[in-house]
């Protein structure tokens, strides 16, 4: 069970490395293209803008681009509709836009996308799960971004209810009266001001508990938040009418926190196992080099050991087959993205010009220093360090001592 | 001839350009006292403006009462609210900037150094290099 659970993980990772540089954008550009359908559903007043070319077209961009250019896009998408239906009504969310802008969404810090997140999960409840990702991997500063997600959400309900009255003809007159139901209906979003409390309360919880030094402080941490947005939302919908029935609350804020608990798992997972590939120079060459984090473990060589009182000998399920792979599942690397961890340089030749052979041969070179490395590495069990997934940790010497690989139970 | 040791620490430094090296070698070019400074500058001028928008928007949403009462509104007072408002306002917003915006100073500092290390390493491979030369 456990060898299965480690080759599914395997897999992942593997598929994952291979086909990396295209996944980031493929899930920002599906992203994008359900935030920018999602606005022409909604407010999607003008048809020119919401032709699935333009969708496309701005998902493009969205999917290349960092985070904080997709929130930009939909504002814009979102003010374009407003324009069409109301010029005055277009004035009234420009200036709401610039205000959430400059009050919250420039504290970002990175994390611009939860702006456009939010709305998009809310109508699933899956919302929830965006402050307490946001607590375990960013700082509480992201309460500010969560908050104008929030605002936004409503903000498109807003324009929803009063825009039907602004494609009506208005006189100057009745503007002003105009005005001001607009801002009663913004203002009365009672729940709206509910939930950006109970998301900061959510984000600041995590945050605090994560950081504290006993073990399972993660699974207390996404555990608490859950209850902090539970117990929240429960007493704003006991004070005003929330939209939201207590049964979703309850049974999606635990969904969102094994969410959480899924997406932590798979964000240490993959970004540190990623292949990085740097380019540099120095006096003599240009350098093309592929560093692969050594976190492979091989398919079949687990060394599980069975081991039974009064038996000094251990009976293995399975022997490494040769050397090589034994090194290569031994000398599983800690994951930590850090300047110093082991990375297995690989420095690719370059395909033209006189230095290519110096580079072939600089290869097997380093290939031959890999070796003499991993060696080093097998007889100093001391450095060896698993933090990030385990970080109880796990020092039994007497395993060590029988040369039980413990590596790869140290992880579960 | 390629030197593996050089090409792991250039490895090892270019990944780190390529992340969190971006940004930290950007904040590299300022003193600590100057980047917080620079950054409260930022959020003060995007506050204001905040601030003045809702006013207009405020003013918009009681202009009917401003309008009805414009002979015997109390301005001296009305203008006192307002700043008072707009200073507890940007006090947060300021120090909030100031403690966020050191601490990211600091944190990225924290990794500058390693990458510093790196450097040096890097420096004394050269200098072994070049007594190695010079001694041929």
């Amino acid at each position: 069970m456990l060898t299965k659970l480690l080759e599914i993980r395997n897999i992942m990772i593997d598929t994952y490395r291979k086909v990396r540089h295209f996944v980031n954008p493929v899930i920002k550009f599906i992203i994008a293209l359900l935030v920018f359908s999602n606005i022409n559903s909604a407010i999607g007043f003008n048809p020119d803008f919401a032709k699935t070319s333009i969708v496309l077209v701005m998902s493009l961009v969205s999917a290349v681009t960092p985070g904080g250019v997709m929130v930009f896009l939909a504002m814009v998408l979102a003010l374009l509709h407003v324009y069409y239906a109301s010029l005055f009504l277009s004035i009234i969310v420009l200036m709401i836009f610039i205000v959430l802008y400059a009050a919250l969404m420039r504290f970002s810090n990175g994390n611009a996308i939860v702006a456009v997140l939010i709305p998009l999960l809310a109508p699933l409840n899956l919302h929830f799960a965006v402050p307490m990702v946001l607590g375990c991997v960013a700082t509480p500063v992201s309460v500010l971004p969560c908050a104008c997600g929030v605002a936004f959400y409503y903000l498109i309900d807003v324009i929803k209810t009063v825009a039907g009255k602004a494609i009506e003809e208005i006189n100057l007159d009745e503007i002003i009266t105009y005005y001001k139901d607009i801002l009663d209906v913004m203002i009365g979003q009672k729940e709206m001001y509910i939930v950006i409390i109970v998301f900061a309360l959510v984000i600041i919880v995590v945050f605090l508990l994560r950081r504290l030094p006993f073990d399972y402080s993660f699974l207390i941490s996404v555990g608490a938040g859950a209850a902090v947005n539970i117990i929240g939302l429960l007493v704003g919908s006991l004070k005003f009418d929330l939209s939201i029935s207590v049964g979703s609350i309850i049974f999606m804020s635990i969904i969102c926190a094994f969410i959480t608990m899924a997406s932590d798992f798979m964000k240490r997972v993959l970004d540190y196992t990623a292949i990085e590939h740097v380019q540099f120079e120095d006096d003599d060459f240009y350098y093309y080099v592929k560093a692969v984090p050594k976190i492979k473990i091989s398919m079949t060589n687990h060394n599980i050991k069975v081991l039974s009182p009064g038996d000094d000998d251990v009976s293995e399920g399975e022997e490494y087959p040769d050397d090589e792979d034994y090194v290569s599942a031994y000398s599983e690397q800690a994951p930590g993205y850090d300047l110093y961890s082991d990375y297995d340089e690989e420095p690719e030749p370059e395909p033209e010009g006189e230095e290519n052979l110096a580079m072939q041969y600089a290869m097997s070179d380093v290939e031959g220093d890999y070796e003499a490395d991993y060696e080093e590495e097998m007889t100093d069990e001391s450095d060896y360090d698993e933090t990030g997934y385990d970080e109880a940790g796990y020092d039994d010497p007497g395993y060590a001592d029988t040369g039980y690989d413990d590596s790869d139970y140290d992880r579960n | 001839m390629i030197d593996n040791r050089k090409v792991r620490i250039m490895t090892r430094m270019s990944i780190y350009e390529k992340h969190e090296g971006k940004e930290d070698l950007k904040l590299n070019k300022y003193f600590k006292s100057d980047y917080a400074r620079l950054q409260v500058l930022k959020t003060l001028v995007s506050i204001t403006l905040a601030y003045a928008i809702v006013l207009v928007l405020v003013a918009l949403y009681q202009l009917e009462y401003l309008i009805d009462n414009a002979l015997t509104l109390d301005y001296p007072e009305l203008g006192k609210m307002i700043l008072a408002y707009y200073i507890i306002v940007l006090a947060v917003y300021l120090v909030g900037a100031l403690v966020g915006y050191g601490l990211k100073y600091q944190f990225s500092r924290k990794r500058l150094k390693k990458y510093y290390k790196l450097l040096r390493s890097l420096k004394e491979i050269y200098k072994e290099e070049d007594s190695y030369r010079s001694n041929m």
